[in-house]
């Protein structure tokens, strides 16, 4: 019995979770997404240790200014740094992208798991409610809670979050459906565990790859979205800087100082393009068929 | 346990319907089953075999289980079959379940000792992985302490077959419902498993409810069979007698369709036809329309007939006289 059955064995004696991570490590475009959002996260954290000038501190000779040895990347339209501002910035947006999607995950992952798994009206209530919100344009959505909860930083990654919620609730139920129908789910409620402990056990940790890749690409969007709040005054509020505000100034200095808008365009494009490879390749990695 | 006339377990009536008035996909089902003993439910696919089991674990859908009408008596407790509390404070504890799919009936992102030792602790509170390491060693797995922390991905067909007995029986069940444990499993490790369950059975003097299509299983480990067809349980006796003097036309059928070992080749004897669907069921004889002895006396409902040793057939036409009877089947 044992050496026949051993045999097949030690060529399977792989975890199952460094295979993930190999085939995400083989991705190079995955990788390359990660080394984007890795660079900025880096410097978000790093933000308050870097040799960089304090982003709210005016120097009125320097208004406007190109890049320099002083200011590398120019400074702004009332002499602030637009270095240390762009890195500040890089907080700013990727604490709204992480938290709002975190919101977002810790509102909708819950519901789409009962909705899925309990069925009936539970299901129907949820997912209409569900529906009702997703007719909406995120954007619009996100504007409209976040003009009506006030315009802060907080309340935009609370307004990004609940708009972000019903695509969550979606993909969960979704994937309730079908791992609920596994064997094993039913294997454990014969060994007589508590529905709560299946939900916890056996249908979340099932359900969430698919889930952890749409967080990826949601945090690309929700860093627009934050953007967009603070372009339009809702996000972010001055003299806090934020990629979004700073596009929001910079418009009125395009032919005088096109550098101002330059810089916070491209670093939201980047941080995006990031976070959408590191999405792509996650989903390649973690997806069981392409292997 | 096994005391005489006080069975361990004891269903009635257990009848499914679709709907109020719906066709009934089970209807009456009744059988007794003492410690120690092996009842083997057989029947082709679609007959209820696993919708039996199912209900008596209380894991029908709920969709379902609003039809479900029937009683059991498990270790001297009368419960209904829809007590679904009562059924999940049994589940695991006192009725275990061993599923056909080891494949797929195994959490695939928890290491198997960890899934062990949830079923002990989700009823006896901690000591999970010593336990589990126990009972990795009783199924026989080689290395216990390395499979531990293995998942399930990375064990074969047999072990994680294994690791399924090993999570059911952890708790010590009175009684544990195999539903085709066997299928899934290429012909050597079957008869692997099937030794394994004999054995854990008869050292503890479990009751075992096993539900197989397979003739050659249920020779080797029943000790009594009840043959069902289209929801019923047609015929019902010791293994001897069920094997040597099958009664009911279907049970003669089912035995008549097992390839002989030796002798020349011949065709496969088939029973013609297919189980009906639920639907399409007709008063009377459920049987009837696939039967070679059918007469205008089988749209009525068959009797009961009884044989000696509790032996039991539901046919107009027993006694058969002989399996020569039986022969003219084709």
């Amino acid at each position: 019995m044992s050496t026949v059955s051993d045999a097949p064995d030690a060529v399977l004696d792989r975890p199952a979770k460094s295979r993930a991570w190999a085939k995400f490590r083989a991705h190079r475009i995955g990788m390359f997404g990660a080394g984007l959002v890795g660079f900025f996260v880096i410097l978000a954290i790093l933000a308050p240790i870097l040799p960089i000038q304090d982003p709210i501190a005016t120097d009125w000779g320097a208004v406007r200014q190109p890049p320099s040895s002083t200011y590398w990347l120019g400074a702004d339209e009332i002499g602030r740094d637009l270095l240390s501002r762009m890195i500040w910035g890089a907080q700013a947006s990727l604490l709204a992208g992480v938290v709002s999607v975190g919101i977002a995950l810790g509102l909708g992952v819950p519901l789409g798991i009962i909705a899925g798994y309990f069925g009936g009206w539970t299901d129907a209530v949820i997912s209409r409610c569900t529906e009702a919100l997703l007719a909406m344009p995120f954007l619009i959505l996100a504007i409209a809670l976040a003009a009506f909860l006030g315009p802060s930083l907080t309340n935009a990654m609370l307004a990004i979050g609940i708009a972000a919620t019903p695509v969550f609730i979606r993909i969960t139920r979704g994937q309730v459906l079908s791992v609920a129908a596994e064997d094993y789910v039913e294997s454990a409620r014969a060994i007589g565990l508590p529905t709560h402990l299946i939900l916890r056990r056996y249908i979340l940790p099932n359900v969430l790859p698919p889930i952890l890749v749409q967080a990826t690409l949601t945090i690309a969007t929700a860093i627009i979205a934050e953007a967009s709040l603070s372009f339009l005054g809702l996000g972010q509020q001055p003299p806090a800087p934020s990629w979004g505000s700073m596009l929001n100034t910079a418009k009125n200095f395009l032919a005088q100082a096109p550098l101002m808008a330059l810089w916070p365009g491209i670093a939201i494009f980047v941080v995006v393009l990031g976070f959408n490879l590191l999405g792509d390749g996650l989903r390649d990695a973690l997806d069981p068929r392409s292997d | 346990m096994a005391g005489s006339g006080s069975a361990l377990l004891s269903v009635s009536g257990l009848g499914l319907s679709l709907g109020e008035k719906g066709p009934p996909f089970l209807r009456d089902v009744a059988f007794d089953l003492q410690g120690g003993e092996t009842l083997c439910i057989v029947g082709e696919s679609g007959c209820g075999k696993s919708m039996t089991a199912v209900a008596l674990m209380g894991l029908l859908p709920p969709a379902l289980s609003r039809n479900l009408k029937g009683r059991m008596v498990f270790e001297g407790e009368d419960l209904s079959l829809r007590d679904n509390d009562r059924l999940r404070a049994l589940r695991g504890r006192r009725i275990a379940m061993i599923f056909q799919e080891p494949m797929s009936s195994l959490n695939p992102v928890f290491r198997i000792g960890d899934q062990i030792g949830e079923a002990w602790e989700c009823h006896n509170g901690s000591g999970g992985r010593a336990k589990a390491l126990e009972m990795l060693e009783r199924v026989g797995i080689p290395d216990p302490e390395g499979r531990l922390n293995d998942y399930p991905h990375q064990l074969s067909g047999g072990m994680r077959q294994r690791v399924m007995i090993a999570m059911a029986l952890v708790n010590d069940p009175a009684l544990v419902i195999a539903d085709e444990p066997t299928t899934a499993l290429d012909v050597t490790v079957q008869s692997q498993i099937l030794d394994l369950m004999r054995d854990m059975q008869r050292r503890r003097g479990m009751g075992m409810v096993l539900i197989t299509h397979d003739l050659g299983v249920v020779a080797q480990i029943a000790t009594r069979v009840a043959v069902m067809y289209a929801g019923e349980i047609v015929e019902h006796g010791t293994v001897e007698a069920i094997f040597s003097d099958p009664q009911h036309p279907y049970t003669i059928g089912l035995m008549a369709s097992v390839p002989p070992i030796s002798g020349p080749r011949q065709r496969l004897t088939v029973i013609p036809g297919r189980v009906p669907l639920p639907s399409a069921l007709r008063p009377g004889c459920r049987f009837s329309d696939r039967c070679p002895f059918a007469t205008p006396v089988c749209a009525t409902p068959p009797p009961a007939r009884i044989f000696d040793n509790g032996h039991v057939a539901l046919c107009h036409h027993t006694p058969v006289e002989s399996l020569a009877e039986a022969a003219a089947w084709a």
